[in-house]
């Protein structure tokens, strides 16, 4: 059986269903996080997780895609989940939702934070005025989740009636009629909102709730902070303060944590280098081998590690709080420089954890230009979690200009941003719905701190590895050799060694690579600064390459890779001509 | 006709009508900013920028542009404040 599951956008429809059968749905606190229609199979059911919409009559391509999904597949029941504590707006999808005439549940989620703004909601009562069972979540017996689930596995008495008349307002056609304003079809958005269900919605939340104002025991501490945080000046200068304090929390947390880290796995190293000299035969392959296998295997955990799991922890803990989304109502100035919504805050922000999933979360932007700008953003310009290990050991290596390296990053994503926006105008309003600030739930935080992780061992570890046993050869044979005919032209362009510029054109195509490639050489602090900073603003790693293919096709992502090569040059020259 | 960019922080409202030629209108009315509904003005973001509204026990961003299209009346219990801006 289908159960498909609609709401508001940041209820919890997908907190819901991973409640439900166990499942591993992505959850954060903020609008937009399912984006697509996804499905959980379990026992004869399909749950259908579906993106946040207000109306199912909406024009945005979320509502399209309920609306798709309803008229499809002929569901046999629908969940709807509402926020207890923003009764009244929620109920207007709901009465839309009642008026198809197929089996629907509605399930009151925040019930406890309903309670602690003293929002009473009588059930019962709410059930008798929709015609429809009503469920609150969370309960204090715990039993209503089984309800749930006793409920979508009843079997349906009789058949289910799709009144044709409302399902004839969901087909495509009837979903774009003209404005009142104009006579010809035009660009202005219709109110397709109906007044009497918004009216009906009025009257019954008042009927079902009720507020009291009289033992309000003062704001809690929540509160407190979210009223600080939401303060035009206050808030702005509190966010900024918490992103510098928690990046170099980070920066220098990774610096602490290298040495013990490193000193604990050198004699593992130690052992695994005698194991395969002696196990190889001696030779060209015993050298590469010997060599390459245990530095590839302890770079990644000294240098790459440490800074996956801090920046992993921070991300979460911004996603599940509610304080990501305030940076994109606090920035919204600055975003709109580089011709992006304020959204645009949040694909940025997890880019400085890994980019796949920032890339992935590009389709909350309102349209296609602005996620293109912000795929380029993120695939040139910002660091990864994995990127910034690598290159905090370069910089503290050679004593590199870890300023100018930062300026040139900064000055290169407004370039690029301006650019961009300025050959693709931005049309879009920025409208955004800040959700309420939570305590984070922190199974879920740490859920997807392993999940952020994981790919630590699925994907960095085995390409260093595989790249480290590639560039050793390279070495050995000599093919390297040849690249010292470059050192004229090398220094003359960008001011650095001939093997530092192969070890720059190496990690162009894959960053991680850096500290392989440029630690080994007898660099100065001016050229490593200019070493790193090419290699800091040059292209994606693989797999973020594909997710880009999969996200805004292979045509885009040739765009990207054009513009990385020339930024990564162009910042090359112009630091040689600069610095002195 | 005063609109949303006549307030100032802290200031509420209640919503005349709004402007439904301008771009992100619909998704206004859409969250619940509907004619008839009282909402206050949390917080006003310097150089143009996005206006914070607190409605029921919701927080919207609203771009400059936009707010200017939302037409405004006074709230039913004197709750407004003195000297608004034209």
């Amino acid at each position: 059986m289908r159960v498909i599951f609609v709401g508001n956008p940041n209820v919890g429809k997908s907190a819901l269903i991973n409640q439900l059968t166990g499942s591993r749905l992505l959850v954060a606190n903020y609008p937009g996080t399912s984006h697509k229609v996804a499905y959980v199979h379990k026992g004869e059911h399909y749950f259908y997780d579906t993106p946040g919409i207000y109306s199912l009559h909406g024009p945005g391509e979320s509502a399209s895609t309920v609306r798709a999904l309803l008229l499809d597949n002929a569901p046999s029941r629908i969940v709807n989940v509402v926020d207890a504590a923003n009764l009244e707006r929620n109920l207007v999808l709901t009465l839309e939702i009642l008026a198809l005439g197929l089996p629907t549940m509605v399930v009151l989620k925040q019930m406890d934070v309903a309670a602690s703004m003293n929002i009473l909601i009588d059930s019962e009562a709410l059930a008798r005025e929709l015609g429809c069972p009503v469920i609150g979540l969370p309960d204090v017996k715990g039993e209503n989740l089984e309800r749930i689930m006793e409920w979508i596995d009843r079997p349906i008495k009789g058949d289910i009636k799709i009144d044709p008349l409302q399902l004839e307002k969901l087909s495509p056609d009837s979903a774009s009629p003209q404005c009142q304003h104009c006579t010809q079809a035009c660009q202005h958005n219709v109110i397709t909102i109906d007044r009497e269900i918004i009216e009906r919605a009025r009257h019954i939340a008042a009927q079902a709730s009720s507020q009291t104002q009289a033992v309000r025991r003062g704001r809690n501490i929540l509160e407190t902070l979210q009223g600080w945080l939401d303060h035009q000046i206050l808030g702005t200068v509190l966010l900024l303060a918490l992103a510098y304090g928690l990046f170099t929390a980070m920066v220098s947390l990774i610096h602490y944590l290298e040495g013990p880290i490193s000193s604990a796995v050198e004699p593992l190293s130690n052992v695994l280098t005698g194991l395969l000299q002696d196990l190889l035969p001696p030779g060209t392959l015993n050298q590469i081998i010997s060599q390459a296998v245990p530095e590839g295997l302890i770079i990644p955990f000294t240098i790459i590690m440490p800074a996956m799991i801090i920046a992993s922890v921070i991300i979460s803990l911004l996603e599940d709080t509610g304080l990501l989304p305030r940076y994109s109502v606090a920035l919204e100035r600055i975003t709109s420089f580089i011709g992006v919504s304020g959204q645009a805050i949040i694909p940025l922000t997890l880019g400085f954890g890994c980019r796949t999933p920032a890339i992935m979360a590009t389709s909350l932007l309102p349209n296609a230009a602005e996620r293109f700008i912000i795929a380029t953003l993120l695939s040139i310009v910002v660091p990864c979690a994995a990127s910034l290990g690598v290159m905090a050991a370069v910089i503290a290596k050679f004593h590199a200009y870890i300023w100018v390296v930062a300026a040139t990053m900064l000055a290169v994503l407004f370039i690029l941003g301006f650019g961009l926006s300025r050959m693709m105008p931005r049309k879009e309003a920025f409208v955004y719905e800040l959700p309420p600030l939570r305590v984070p739930a922190w199974k879920n935080t740490w859920s997807k701190v392993l999940s952020r992780t994981g790919g630590f061992f699925t994907e960095v570890l085995p390409l260093i590895l595989v790249m480290n046993i590639v560039l050793y050869s390279l070495i050995e044979t000599g093919v390297l050799e040849w690249f010292k005919g470059l050192e004229e032209a090398s220094q003359l362009l960008f001011g650095i060694p001939a093997e530092a510029l192969v070890a720059v054109l190496i990690t162009i195509f894959q960053r991680y690579l850096a500290p392989l490639v440029l630690l080994s050489l007898p660099l100065s602090s001016r050229e490593a600064t200019i070493a790193i900073t090419m290699v800091a603003l040059s292209l994606p790693c693989l797999p973020v390459m594909t997710m880009i293919i999969k996200e805004i096709g292979l045509k885009n992502l040739l765009l990207i890779l054009a513009m990385g090569i020339i930024s990564s040059f162009t910042v090359g020259v112009a630091l040689n001509l600069i610095l002195p | 006709m005063k609109t949303m960019k006549n307030l100032k922080t802290g200031d509420k409202a209640r919503v005349a009508s709004i402007d439904t030629g301008v771009m992100g209108s619909q998704q206004l009315l859409e969250m619940g900013l509907t004619p008839g509904s009282e909402f206050q003005l949390v917080a006003r973001y310097p150089l143009r920028g996005p206006f914070l509204v607190k409605l029921g026990n919701n927080r919207i961003a609203v771009d400059y542009n936009l707010a200017k299209a939302v037409l405004i009346s006074e709230p039913d219990e004197g709750l407004e404040r003195d000297g608004l801006d034209s």
